[in-house]
């Protein structure tokens, strides 16, 4: 029980130091704790949270890209040019990538 | 990057250039509440891949660089890739030229104890020269840790595809697995439990 709660008293003084607050907003705290509190209680794999974020399409900078990478081995057969790959977490015709 | 004239212009005249979406990226939506909201990427990370006209890796230019420095090394890696031989001393000699590039490899790479070492150096680096840009830095951790991984990986895969390298690329290079749901992100915020 000792061991409980002396556990508990130096989380809260950790919460305490991490957030620079008082004691009595430490409740609030704990509860809003950000990301740790909201992964913990989701399941990223559940299809009921998925949601598509709002994400413009934009022109992938002045480079002229192929469709492809099977499209851009073809024309360096034809040109002699080696090929530049980008792979990227996202699009890049889009905002947020 | 790709907006910039130089760059682009440079890719245009010497490459044949394609871009490939590994996974969707991960967006970080922040509603103030009070009609603002601030939206950003979180763990995007990008590789760059030098082929020759085959299709074949020759060398991969991991995460973001500078303009100038990516510029550089993209004008580097064309000059090799081209004078590379086609036949059978292409293996050879790109198998030679990531063993040279490599350095001496430690007999057992730990790719995280060389990534912290080389931020730990460039952190110190970085505060003696009062140099502050954390794309700089970014770069310099690329150029050094983080393409040593990769001539050491690419020395003993032979000539391989993209796809191929992409999954360990991701993970044990840029440290962004695209096959955990996560994104390799959960140990960090939740730890094991």
């Amino acid at each position: 029980m000792n061991r409980v709660l002396t556990a508990a008293i130096l989380a809260l003084a950790a919460m305490q130091a991490a957030f620079g607050q008082d004691r009595a907003d430490m409740s609030k705290a704990l509860r809003e704790f950000p990301t740790a509190r909201l992964l913990r209680t989701t399941d990223l794999l559940a299809p009921g949270t998925r949601s598509k974020v709002p994400n413009p399409k934009v022109k992938p900078g002045l480079v002229t890209w192929h469709g492809s990478f099977d499209e851009a081995v073809a024309a360096a057969k034809g040109s002699g040019k080696p090929v530049l790959l980008l792979n990227l977490l996202g699009n890049l015709d889009e905002e947020f990538c | 990057m790709f907006s910039d004239k130089e760059i682009a212009s440079y890719i245009n005249a010497n490459f044949e250039p394609a871009w490939q979406s590994v996974r969707p990226v991960p967006i970080i939506t922040v509603d103030m509440g009070n009609g603002n909201v601030v939206r950003k990427t979180f763990r995007g990370n990008i590789g760059t891949y030098v082929c020759t006209t085959d299709g074949d890796v020759f060398d991969i230019l991991p995460g973001l660089y500078s303009p100038a420095q990516y510029l550089q090394q993209l004008h580097q890696l064309h000059d090799q890739v081209v004078a590379l031989p086609a036949g059978e001393q292409r293996l050879s000699k790109l198998i030679a030229y990531h063993l040279r590039r490599r350095g001496i490899a430690p007999t057992e790479p730990d790719p995280s104890a060389n990534l912290v070492d080389a931020m730990d150096g460039m952190l110190e680096a970085n505060r003696t020269e009062r140099h502050n840009d954390a794309l700089d830095l970014d770069t310099a951790v690329n150029q050094t840790a983080r393409r040593e991984l990769i001539h050491e990986k690419l020395a003993t895969a032979g000539l391989t595809t993209p796809d191929s390298v992409k999954h360990w690329l991701y993970k044990n290079v840029l440290h962004a697995d695209i096959d955990d749901p996560y994104l390799g992100t959960r140990e960090l915020f939740v730890g094991n439990n």
